[in-house]
């Protein structure tokens, strides 16, 4: 239906593809070259999680008890963690995340929107007070951190990550910052397994979107287009059913009979972007002014509505309909419209199967988005067609996938973290979290600073810079180089599970063996049952930076202890002093691994 | 490759690198600086969030003057009081925050170019579309698998062989017109740019971890995979921060960066591009974006002189100082003749102030085109008109050039490129339009 339409009017940013063009086919070809094809288990705790975690559930051995084969476990594991367990406000309960985040330093997590409202908002910035305005985006940037290190419910934290980007939002926005952590809980987190028409409702009526795209000082007659456009652009039907700014309503071609939405208008032009825009004239929330009352709640100003008929994608409301009524025809016109299906569904393929994913998975996802679009749990039930799609090359399950996504900072960060039993909970007001944050920063990948409307990039190519690199990899080998306390206990235990897990025989902590240990540790798994990781470059690699001399040009015999090793090198591997400062060697051994195109990949 | 030296690594005059990634950087700087003296480059300022050009270069006389009045009853720039527009030749001038680049106007080395955008059927209102469109260099096209300054860089002869740092995106990530153009180096911050800080024993002044850390680095990204050229160049980016010693600069004097304001991000950008541009490493093209001109609300009032209450007019003044110290920067440097700058936005906004004072979006838009070697102190190309009748939609200032036009020239007369159809797939130049001098002129638009 229209493909050769939509195909003119585009593809959605960056990832420079539209749905009906991408065919099954060849995958991309591979951004690296001395990668090892991981187990399935591996590729999938990288693409619907941050990353295996040694020890938890959330590992290979806990992903390959979940049945007899892959399939099995693939369908197991992804309806577990899409039934994540609840608590009595329908929140997603995790036990050590919860933990975690139970502290003061969350406090705002636990507040309703009215108490963020009176304590960030209307007491935010008390003269001669403390600047209180900021907590909530601060505990807020902070906490999914410790969501995506800690919390069992991986797929659950990657959807809402998937979906805060989808409805982005600067977080330090003018009513965003003093309300996110409603905004997080009660707009993204509620609704990111549920059903989408009523997350975008809530969305709009959020004063966080409402300020942001400029709708609450929308009105007639010269209306504020920013969120009509951008909420078709960006949130409904994308770009990729945009027909450009030359066609008029009645020009645009309808789907055909027996497809989904048939009679609908295939796509959308500019005068729906107006036509919605006067609709949603008039919409603001209670800031004070204009006769709304302070209190941040959504606002209808008469006054400021455009009364006249309207017609969106078809939709037609006459003049003087009741804002409430005419307001559902026009979200249920852009929310239920295939189009967003479709958009939805190729936005879901590129986070989870690749930057050009194949036309039939989009296809199915679509389909089951539309079908299923008044159930409560419409999204829930297409993340899982989506992942369970079988019988087309580069569709889920297709382990040929790995490799082709690049992680973004966010995700090498917490991956690495997890994968070396990193235990600090970053949190507000706290210097070596600052520190952490102020680092990680760098990368471009600050949690919620992103303040064009489209939410961070998903596409490889933009994340593989030398600013996102550097930073990502800084910010890991603080990470595990900083310690805590007077003790200066270590974020990361890097020495304590070499000494425990390995062996704390200094004859046993040669180079090779160093490496090999480390290698399986943070990955989960080797390629050779009998020589794990010896034998491959990546494991050469790693070797040699612990055996590499002081010269930096010779090499250690790499077959003996570090701790017997050359003239002077009778300490043990724990011993940190000049020369060879053995523990920061093998921290820093530990960062090659993690700054690896190995583990780079998803 | 476990036996390459750490001066091999780091010194010899050379950042021998060559052999550790695959990347051909064995040049030696000293002589790389005489080579490159006449190398010339573009820098390419990207105004993302579709920048209201009606207000940067307003009609101040005529017929057209009323309309935009009567338009823009708020956000209009008055032609007296404090914020009067800085007239230009004609009946034009400049925003009122536009000092810096007004100077530059009246010494002939800015051009303005009248009705930039997309031809008529390929007009997009999306940010992104557009945005993407002008990236590409394919407008209507979005699934080009490279972009135009790549593609360029791409064309043979263009890259001076063993440039080190062809390309340099000064941000947190390359724009998509260098997207196929792996080694674009990526830098924002020069500063603690580098990825083990670890401590040991110091070898030539540096801690041999950091060392070995980068030795291993280049052997882990020693592929020809695309995440192997961008961990390689993310590698070698880091040797040459540290060996060229980026972090430490000194500007010509007179050229002052702005450090405060929306700005000063954009001022320590550019500052790196004179940095980088001055040091002879075969630089040939740099972009910088400069974010926040999606004003569909409170722009400003356009008799408002102070900054701190008047959004766009900031976002322009800091536009212009940085401009401004880096024209002088090169200049001081005698290298402004190397230089051109191109400035332009996604679109334009409609003519039409909304109830909010702002604008939302439209099409056509001036360019900016400032260097040594400018035609400037000039109007090029058309204005459409603001009558009934003139206007796109009866709403937008219409396009009267393609932005591919300006672009091709600026590559062929001043990058000497030859190859527009390879830059431009699909378009069919119509010559240069003047803009840069030495090329026959011809102002006009869209034939």
């Amino acid at each position: 239906m229209g493909a050769e339409i939509l195909g003119v009017a585009g593809a959605a940013r960056r990832g420079l593809l539209t749905t009906a063009i991408a065919a099954p086919g060849p995958l991309p070809a591979g951004h690296a070259s001395n990668v090892v094809a991981p187990p399935f288990a591996a590729y999938v705790l990288g693409r619907l999680g941050y990353g295996q975690r040694p020890g938890t559930a959330f590992s290979i051995a806990g992903f390959n008890a979940l049945g007899a084969n892959d399939d099995a476990r693939l369908e197991a594991f992804v309806d577990e963690q899409l039934d994540p367990a609840r608590g009595g406000d329908g929140q997603v309960v995790d036990a050590e995340s919860d933990a975690r985040l139970a502290g003061p330093e969350f406090a705002t997590l636990r507040k309703s929107f009215d108490q963020l409202w009176l304590d960030h908002e209307v007491n935010g910035n008390p003269s001669g007070g403390p600047n209180v305005r900021d907590h909530p985006i601060r505990e807020g940037e902070r906490m999914v951190f410790v969501r995506a290190l800690y919390s069992r419910w991986q797929l659950h934290e990657q959807l809402v990550g998937f979906w805060h980007d989808h409805f982005n939002v600067y977080g330090y926005d003018r009513y965003a910052a003093p309300t996110w952590a409603a905004w997080d809980r009660d707009v993204i987190r509620r609704h990111c397994l549920g059903n989408f028409r009523q997350m975008l409702e809530a969305s709009f009526k959020s004063p966080a979107m409402l300020y942001y795209l400029d709708n609450y000082i929308n009105r007639a007659p010269s209306f504020n287009e920013n969120y009509a456009r951008e909420v078709m652009e960006l949130h409904t039907l994308g770009a990729i059913s945009y027909l450009g700014a030359a066609m008029q309503q009645h020009e645009v071609p309808r789907i055909p009979a027996g497809d989904d939405g048939a009679g609908l208008p295939i796509g959308y032009v500019d005068a729906d972007v107006y036509e919605l825009a006067r609709a949603l004239t008039g919409w603001s929330f209670g800031n004070g002014s204009n006769g709304t009352a302070y209190d941040g709640h959504p606002a209808f100003i008469n006054g400021w509505h455009d009364i006249g008929q309207k017609t969106v994608l078809g939709a037609f409301v006459p003049a003087n309909t009741p804002p409430e009524e005419e307001i559902a025809t026009f979200l249920d016109a852009i929310a239920l419209h295939p189009g967003t299906g479709r958009y939805i569904a190729l936005k879901l393929a590129r986070r989870f199967i690749s930057d050009e994913p194949p036309a039939a998975v989009i296809d199915h996802a679509a389909s089951v988005f539309y079908a299923q679009r008044s159930a409560p749990d419409q999204i829930a039930q297409t993340v899982r067609a989506l992942l369970l799609f079988d019988g087309v090359p580069g569709c889920f399950r297709d382990v040929g996938n790995f490799g082709n996504k690049v992680k973004r900072p966010f995700e090498t960060v917490v991956s690495a973290l997890r994968a070396v039993d990193f235990d600090y909970t970053i949190r507000r007001e706290d210097s070596t979290s600052n520190s952490f944050m102020d680092r990680f920063r760098r990368s471009g990948h600050r949690p919620f600073d992103w303040r064009p409307p489209d939410g961070f990039p998903d596409s490889s190519d933009y994340w593989m810079s030398s600013m996102a690199f550097v930073h990502a990899w800084r910010t890991i080998d603080w990470a595990l180089d900083e310690g805590t306390g007077s003790g200066q206990t270590p974020l990361a235990p890097v020495l304590a599970i070499t000494l425990a897990e390995m062996s704390a025989d200094p004859a046993q902590h040669t180079p090779v063996k160093l490496a090999d240990f480390w290698l399986m540790r943070c990955f989960g798994w080797a390629p050779d049952a009998v020589n794990g990781w010896r034998g491959t470059a990546l494991h050469a690699c790693v070797r040699d930076f612990m055996c590499r001399n002081t010269d930096t040009i010779s090499l250690w015999n790499p077959d003996v202890g570090i701790g017997a090793g050359p003239a002077g090198n009778l300490l043990g591997i724990d011993s940190n002093s000049s020369p060879n400062w053995r523990y920061n060697r093998l921290r820093g051994m530990v960062d090659t691994i993690l700054f690896s195109p190995q583990f780079m990949l998803r | 490759m476990g036996n390459l030296t750490r001066r091999a690594f780091l010194k010899g005059s050379a950042l021998g690198l060559t052999a550790l990634g695959g990347v051909q950087l064995g040049f030696r700087v000293g002589a790389a600086r005489r080579e490159w003296q006449d190398e010339r480059f573009l820098v390419f300022v990207f105004l993302r969030g579709g920048m209201d050009g009606l207000n940067l270069v307003p009609p101040i006389s005529g017929a057209d003057r009323e309309a935009y009045e009567q338009k823009r009853p708020t956000i209009r720039i008055p032609i007296s009081g404090p914020t009067a527009a800085l007239p230009l030749s004609g009946a034009f001038g400049l925003h009122f925050a536009a000092g810096g680049l007004h100077e530059l106007y009246q010494a002939g080395r800015l051009a303005i170019v009248h009705g930039v955008g997309f031809p008529q059927n390929r007009i997009s209102r999306s940010h992104f579309e557009a945005q993407d469109y002008i990236d590409l260099g394919t407008p209507g096209e979005l699934h080009t698998g490279n972009g135009w300054l790549a593609r360029h860089l791409l064309a043979a002869g263009q890259v001076p062989p063993g440039a080190a740092i062809p390309s340099l995106s000064a941000g947190a990530s390359a724009p998509l017109s260098l997207l196929g153009r792996r080694d674009a180096m990526t830098l924002d911050d020069p500063s603690s740019f580098h990825p083990n800080a670890n401590s040991g024993i110091r070898v030539d002044g540096q801690p041999i971890y950091k060392l070995s850390t980068m030795i291993t680095l280049h052997q882990l990204y020693a592929g020809s995979g695309t995440l192997d050229l961008a961990g390689s160049g993310a590698a070698r980016t880091v040797d040459l921060v540290d060996a060229l010693d980026i972090a430490s600069y000194t500007p010509s004097p007179g050229a002052n960066y702005p450090t405060s304001g929306p700005g000063a991000s954009l001022g320590n950008q550019a500052r790196l591009i004179a940095n980088v541009a001055k040091r002879g490493l075969g630089l040939q093209v740099a972009t910088l974006d400069y974010g926040g001109w999606d004003t569909h609300q409170n722009q400003g009032s356009g008799d408002q002189p102070n900054l701190n209450q008047n959004a766009y007019a900031a976002r322009v003044d800091g536009l212009s100082q940085a401009l401004s110290a880096l024209y002088a920067d090169l200049a001081g440097s005698g290298m402004a003749q190397r230089m051109v700058v191109i400035v332009q936005s996604e679109f334009g906004r409609r003519v039409r102030e909304n109830a909010n004072r702002g604008t939302d979006h439209g099409s056509g838009n001036p360019m900016l085109v400032l260097g040594g070697r400018v035609n400037g102190g000039r109007l090029h190309g058309t204005f459409g008109g603001l009558q009934p009748g003139q206007l796109y939609q009866n709403e937008d200032v219409a396009t009267t050039t393609d932005s591919r036009r300006v672009h091709a020239e600026v590559i062929s007369a001043h990058l000497g490129n030859p190859g527009i159809d390879q830059v431009f797939p699909g378009y069919a130049w119509p010559g240069p339009m003047g803009v840069i001098q030495g090329d026959s002129i011809f102002s006009d638009g869209f034939d």
